[in-house]
């Protein structure tokens, strides 16, 4: 299955990352820097501005692979071990 | 038993029969969303069954069985089996066909084995349905906590599967059928996205897969339930059903959880977007508004019994919402900037990572929406929402649905059950970009694998309990049996106020009659227990005021108190 097409770059696409970038000023506001690059609804802005500009560049499907990738480990490395130790598996 | 499970089999078919010979009448035409009204259908039936039959003391086996045979066979007779299944098999990929087969026979495995656990389906869900199914009638008594008097819709459901055996162990099905329903809900949004197939087919596995959501299924609590009606009001409106039959799923969720109604804001908005949407049927209305009706009036019964018999169609909550014993604000009424603030910011710095604790019903501390919608749904969801204008409706109403909730309940460890709706937006977009990406696919699989495990077992059971649930025999399987009950069939008694466990109390057959304790001096309650003949009771969830009554009547030789396995008994020293 392929997807509709990305809109052209426009009026659109700036009032796009205008609205991510105002939501991770937000996050940038309110969390500190330290905890910024672990931040869910941080990364998801930015993985926003980056689709509102690359979305037809050949670089957002591994951009894309990345993010999600990167959110799997950032559940899984703490989430993992409380559901082996609920099931009983490991130390 | 055998009366029991031949009536509990032909009821079923009556009601499946029942809900198909009414889908003829309202159906829109479109096979996913017909599926979906079936089931609504299905659910408002069973709930008027139950209401009518308690209300007409005619709750039992025998009654309900012959009333199934009777309708059954009289749609049988008009060839209404005939329509149940459908013309030509989905064209589901093999693999989805097998791990729904699975789900469904794991989900089965977990009824058998689960009781009910959860402190609060104990304490106030339950009692009501044991006392219904042993007066074979509604009730006034429905236990000790207050909160025993919250919208019972649900519990309709429960009794229908326990009212049958005269025992809870099929009780947990009530949840399973609403986990169908919101697979279905799901399914029916993709498909009505012109989405194909297979990638509707994993929309319904991603969001039936959401731990929490697929905990509650077999927990016995209400808000699984209400994420299913609030996926499946969604559907239709999506569907751009008559909005006489948006009343049924609207009614129904009424009738179980006023969570329900605070997701209506975003419900609505979803509507008003679609309004220019090519309107779907049935052509004609009357049906339609008959059952929108009955299902309002369903969902309402509970709001007017409390209107009638407390003055508060809301009871217990009053205007400074519902407070405990201890005078702690439990639960607030009215909406509140402030709680959207708290919520809002707990939610987003704190739930959303899943990390305090293993997946549970009941989500403390964590939302429980798992690594699929966390992962790889909310990503692929930024990039549809650029694309997809139908879905940016449902994405945008849903979330407000859950702004409405944050402002209107109070922050506590639990409140992100509310909300467990919101993973069918993930969902959707997670099974829409697995058929456009590989990598998608490759990580969606992993995430989905994750779900299975972390729905093994809900991890609020402690193991040893979970251990011992699988070493008892089924007709007395329980989570928390009390050490000692009365001899023969002598009533035990239940002195408490608030989050008690006393459906353990009545057994897993409902053979206990427990006489519910409210007296506030030593005389009274001894005469109460004198003229009840209880010769044991347990205190349950007590206030100080209660557990300075007992000490008063143990200091004067009347009771004499035990304690095992965490229940604080009395004996009653000169009864009788």
């Amino acid at each position: 299955m392929t997807l509709p097409p990305a809109p052209p770059p426009g009026p659109s696409v700036r009032r796009e990352v205008a609205a991510a970038a105002l939501l991770l000023g937000w996050r940038i506001w309110v969390l500190p820097l330290v905890y910024l690059r672990y931040d869910w609804f941080a990364i998801l802005c930015a993985f926003w501005i980056f689709t509102a500009l690359g979305s037809r560049s050949r670089a957002w499907p591994a951009v894309a692979g990345a993010t999600m990738s990167g959110l799997f480990l950032l559940y899984a490395w703490r989430q993992l071990p409380l559901t082996w130790a609920a099931l009983g598996i490991g130390p | 038993m055998i009366v029991g499970l031949l009536a509990m089999i032909v009821a079923n078919a009556a009601a499946i029969l029942g809900a198909r010979s009414l889908l003829e009448r309202v159906k829109v035409g479109k096979p996913a969303v017909d599926v979906l009204i079936f089931l609504l259908l299905r659910l408002l039936l069973i709930s008027g069954v139950v209401l009518a039959a308690g209300a007409a003391r005619m709750l039992r086996p025998l009654p309900l069985g012959l009333a199934g045979a009777a309708v059954g066979a009289a749609l049988a007779a008009r060839g209404v089996h005939r329509t149940l299944l459908p013309a030509s098999r989905p064209p589901w990929d093999r693999w989805i066909v097998a791990v729904f087969a699975i789900l469904g026979l794991r989900l089965l495995i977990q009824v058998w084995i689960l009781a009910p656990y959860n402190g609060d389906v104990l304490s106030y869900h339950l009692p009501k349905i044991a006392e219904w199914v042993r007066a074979g009638a509604l009730t006034m008594d429905l236990g000790a906590d207050p909160r025993a008097t919250f919208p019972a819709g649900f519990e309709l459901i429960e009794t229908w599967w326990v009212v049958f055996l005269h025992h809870d162990v099929l009780i947990e099905m009530a949840g399973v059928e609403f986990l169908v329903v919101a697979g279905a809900a799901a399914y029916a949004i993709a498909r009505e996205l012109d989405w194909d197939e297979k990638v509707a087919s994993i929309s319904a596995l991603a969001f039936v897969l959401t731990p929490g959501l697929h905990l509650q299924a077999t927990s016995c609590l209400n808000d699984g339930p209400v994420a299913a009606l609030v996926a499946a009001t969604a559907a239709l409106i999506v569907a751009r059903a008559d909005p006489l039959l948006i009343l049924i799923p609207v009614g129904l969720g009424t009738g179980i959880k006023p969570t329900y109604v605070y997701a209506l804001p975003g419900l609505a908005a979803i509507a008003w977007w679609s309004r220019r949407d090519a309107a779907a049927g049935p052509r004609d209305r009357r049906p339609a508004a008959t059952l929108g009706l009955a299902a309002i009036a369903v969902g309402a019964t509970w709001y007017f019994r409390n209107w009638v018999v407390f003055g508060n169609p809301i009871h217990p909550m009053g205007s400074e919402g519902y407070k405990s014993v201890s005078g702690a604000t439990m639960q607030r009424l009215g909406p509140s900037l402030q709680a959207l603030r708290e919520n809002l910011t707990c939610f987003l710095d704190i739930r959303v990572f899943d990390r305090h604790q293993a997946a549970d019903p009941l989500g403390a501390g964590n939302f429980n929406w798992g690594v699929a919608a966390f992962a790889i749904g909310a990503p692929a969801l930024v990039a549809l929402l650029r694309t997809e204008p139908r879905l940016r409706r449902i994405a945008l109403g849903l979330p407000l649905s859950a702004m409405t909730v944050f402002t209107l309940v109070e922050l506590d460890a639990w409140y992100a059950r509310f909300v467990l709706y919101l993973p069918l937006l993930t969902s959707l977009a997670l099974a829409r970009l697995w058929t456009a990406h590989r990598f998608v696919a490759v990580l969606g699989s992993l995430a989905l694998a994750m779900g299975f495990l972390s729905t093994l077992q809900p991890s609020t059971i402690p193991k040893a309990d979970l251990a011992r649930l699988l070493r008892q025999d089924w007709s007395h399987r329980t989570t928390h049996p009390p050490p000692r009950l009365p001899e023969g069939d002598q009533p035990v008694g239940c002195l408490g106020d608030e989050l008690g466990g006393s459906y353990a109390l009545y057994g897993p057959d409902y053979s206990r009659r427990v006489v519910v304790l409210r007296d506030d001096t030593v005389d009274g309650l001894m005469a109460h227990l004198e003229r009840e003949r209880v010769r044991m009771f347990y205190g349950t969830g007590m206030s100080r005021a209660k557990q300075d009554l007992l000490d008063d009547a143990i200091r004067r030789g009347k009771l004499e108190p035990f304690d095992a396995n965490g229940w604080k008994g009395y004996a009653v020293r000169d009864a009788h």
